[in-house]
């Protein structure tokens, strides 16, 4: 006898539809599954007739044969233990075919019949359309109840789900309040004004954090570059519906999603030490598994000790800091993954760090700090919007009782300076002035006569490449929001030039 | 002749005579191996293999039909049921496990169903 169970498995972070298909039928006894499973969903076959057999259903030897249609397509996972299930035991008869209609089942299987949750709820439950029911392990309610309008049910046990099926019990669709959901975000406990001193550089995270821009700081060791970037988080404004969507689909492929975690409503902060392989930051390995990049989209990618990552790494990030988004292609097929992030680097001006200290003597001989300091391309370098140098504090300063600004003070006018970015571009549809795309650029980055001569200048006296004048417009544009100013001045466009000058001052020595 | 072996199977078809169950051919034997006893259980065809000790160590069945074992039946049973023309029918495969004295009778039996089944052998 033959049954259909639809479920879903996901390719990158979109679900797609897998039909699975039961045959039971005589001949010599044995447990088939072709579609091209992997290992844990060939491993099915044990754990779906262990189940059948402790949930006391009836089960005799026979002749089983597991289609995953489609048959050219990869199945990963066990989360199809709980379709097959279903399907051998309306091929056997204890269900009708037509109580499977409309419901898609996903759902790994214990050997006592349990439920347990599976990674990647969320986009197969955004790849369900609304007319069908979608059955899953009650463990995974909270991440699967995030999507509006979704017909979700919890099951806990096989033989529960059998019993809902043939109408013996009655289960409620579940749904999830999702405005508070998202009103639901923790309080932060880094606070900016543990960092004492500083000013200039608190000022270019404040502009960083306003515009979405790339920054890197360099500075002596143990002068407050980590202490900084830790405290990044805590000025930024929480995800928007749709960001916490995408990002959370993305930690859920990864597995990242546990303990019945509902959506991700903090700007994830990914910080990632420098002996990462490059499928770890990038995305990669045997699953196409999302990477370090991908796990910090709509959020912060934090590189401390730059110079310390191996340079084809660096090089690997070029791309997707500028695009936004990876393809990772590899034998076993390709998938494109999100990768929008705000890059966040510190690092030593030499390999001893005090270079640029105003007392302390640097050790290092020329060659070496050109070595050192060579690690970072230009290229890379290019991409970043805003370089500060991060200085020693005087004792004085150190022992300076007074309060520094907190991180709440700065929050809102971070706020207020997101806001005005989300109006303006609501109509071609970018977050911040940070992912403004060059066609966009003179309508929205208008300079009064005296800033457009004294960018000019700038230019032409430093140097500076296309890509440079361009970012250099869309921090003047950040700064100027700040201040609250429509059209781009003179103070904006210096302010965003010294924020480039720094390679200058050393790669250039 | 193994004596003990056959009065294992004696007893076995005895035993499975009194379940109920209908004992079609006995020592069903080709060029490469033999099956024990081919016996019908309501709609089902039971290969069983029959395994007889004296000693006092009553080894698992398990460990006596190792994987080569279990492959010889397999194929005896495809040609047996291609022969029959009975591909159709269910089957499964038992073992039927037997502890005897010196006077050959039963001190402890074991009657395993389903006890292997074809996953991971090449289907005829």
């Amino acid at each position: 006898m033959l049954a259909k169970v639809e479920s879903r498995t996901t390719h990158g972070i979109k679900g797609y539809r897998v039909d699975v298909e039961v045959d039971v039928s005589g001949g010599m006894p044995g447990f088939f599954i072709v579609g091209l499973p992997d290992t844990a969903c060939r491993e099915s076959a044990k754990r779906v007739i262990s189940a059948i057999k402790n949930s006391h259903f009836d089960f005799n030897a026979c002749k089983i044969t597991v289609n995953l249609a489609p048959a050219n397509v990869k199945k990963e996972g066990a989360c199809f233990d709980l379709a097959i299930a279903l399907g051998i035991l309306t091929a056997r008869g204890v269900l009708e075919q037509d109580k499977l209609k409309d419901i898609v089942v996903c759902g790994e299987l214990s050997l006592d019949g349990t439920v347990r949750p599976v990674n990647g709820i969320l986009p197969r439950a955004m790849s369900v359309e609304k007319s069908k029911i979608f059955i899953i392990p009650e463990k995974n309610v909270n991440e699967a109840t995030m999507v509006k309008e979704c017909n979700v049910i919890a099951i806990q046990a096989l033989n529960q789900l059998i019993s809902f099926l043939k109408g013996e019990i009655q289960l409620q669709f579940c749904k999830a309040n999702i405005k508070s959901a998202l009103s639901k975000a923790a309080a932060n406990l880094l606070d900016f004004s543990d960092v004492k001193g500083n000013q200039h550089a608190k000022r270019a995270i404040e502009v960083a954090a306003c515009g979405s821009h790339n920054i890197l700081m360099i500075g002596p060791p143990g002068e407050g570059k980590t202490m900084l970037a830790q405290r990044i988080p805590a000025i930024l404004d929480d995800m928007t519906y749709e960001e916490a969507l995408e990002s959370t689909k993305i930690h859920s492929i990864a597995g990242l999603i546990k303990n019945n975690e509902s959506l991700i409503l903090k700007k994830p902060f990914r910080c990632i030490h420098h002996s990462i392989s490059d499928a770890g930051l990038l995305g990669g390995g045997v699953n196409l598994q999302p990477g370090e990049i991908s796990l910090a989209h709509n959020g912060i990618l934090f590189l401390d000790e730059l110079p310390e990552f191996r340079r084809n790494i660096l090089e690997g990030l070029r791309q997707p800091v500028e695009e936004g988004k990876i393809l990772i292609t590899r034998v076993a097929g390709s998938v494109e993954y999100p990768a929008k992030f705000m890059l966040v680097c510190a690092m030593n001006p030499c390999p001893c760090g005090y270079l640029t200290h105003p007392t302390k003597e640097c050790k290092c001989s020329p060659p070496q700090i050109q070595r050192y300091l060579n690690k970072i391309s230009g290229p890379l370098l290019d991409r970043i919007d805003i370089q500060i140098e991060v200085s020693p504090l005087k004792y004085s300063q150190l022992t300076d009782k007074a309060k520094s600004e907190s991180s709440s003070e700065i929050r809102k006018r971070v706020l207020e300076t997101k806001k005005l970015q989300k109006i303006r571009y609501k109509p071609i549809g970018i977050p911040c002035n940070a992912q403004l795309p060059p066609k966009h650029m003179d309508k929205y980055c208008q300079l009064t006569d005296e800033a457009i001569k004294l960018l000019k200048l700038a230019i032409t006296e430093l140097s500076l490449s296309t890509r440079a004048y361009d970012k250099i417009r869309k921090v003047a544009r950040t700064i100027a929001d700040m201040d609250n100013k429509e059209l781009i001045d003179t103070i904006h466009i210096s302010e965003a030039i010294s924020y480039r000058s720094l390679d200058r001052n050393l790669w250039l020595e | 002749m193994n004596t003990v072996g056959s009065a294992g199977e004696i007893l076995a078809t005895s035993y499975l005579k009194k379940l109920g169950y209908k004992i079609i051919e006995k020592n069903f034997r080709l060029r490469y191996g033999e099956i024990d006893i081919i016996a019908k259980d309501r709609d089902c065809i039971c290969f069983i293999e029959v395994k007889t000790r004296t000693s006092d160590k009553f080894i698992a069945p398990f460990e006596s039909v190792n994987k080569k074992k279990q492959k010889k039946i397999i194929a005896l049973a495809n040609m047996w049921l291609s022969n029959k023309g009975l591909n159709h029918l269910r089957c499964r495969f038992d073992i039927i496990s037997l502890l005897l004295d010196k006077k050959y009778s039963v001190i402890e039996m074991e009657h395993i169903k389903d006890a292997f089944d074809c996953s991971g052998y090449p289907q005829a």
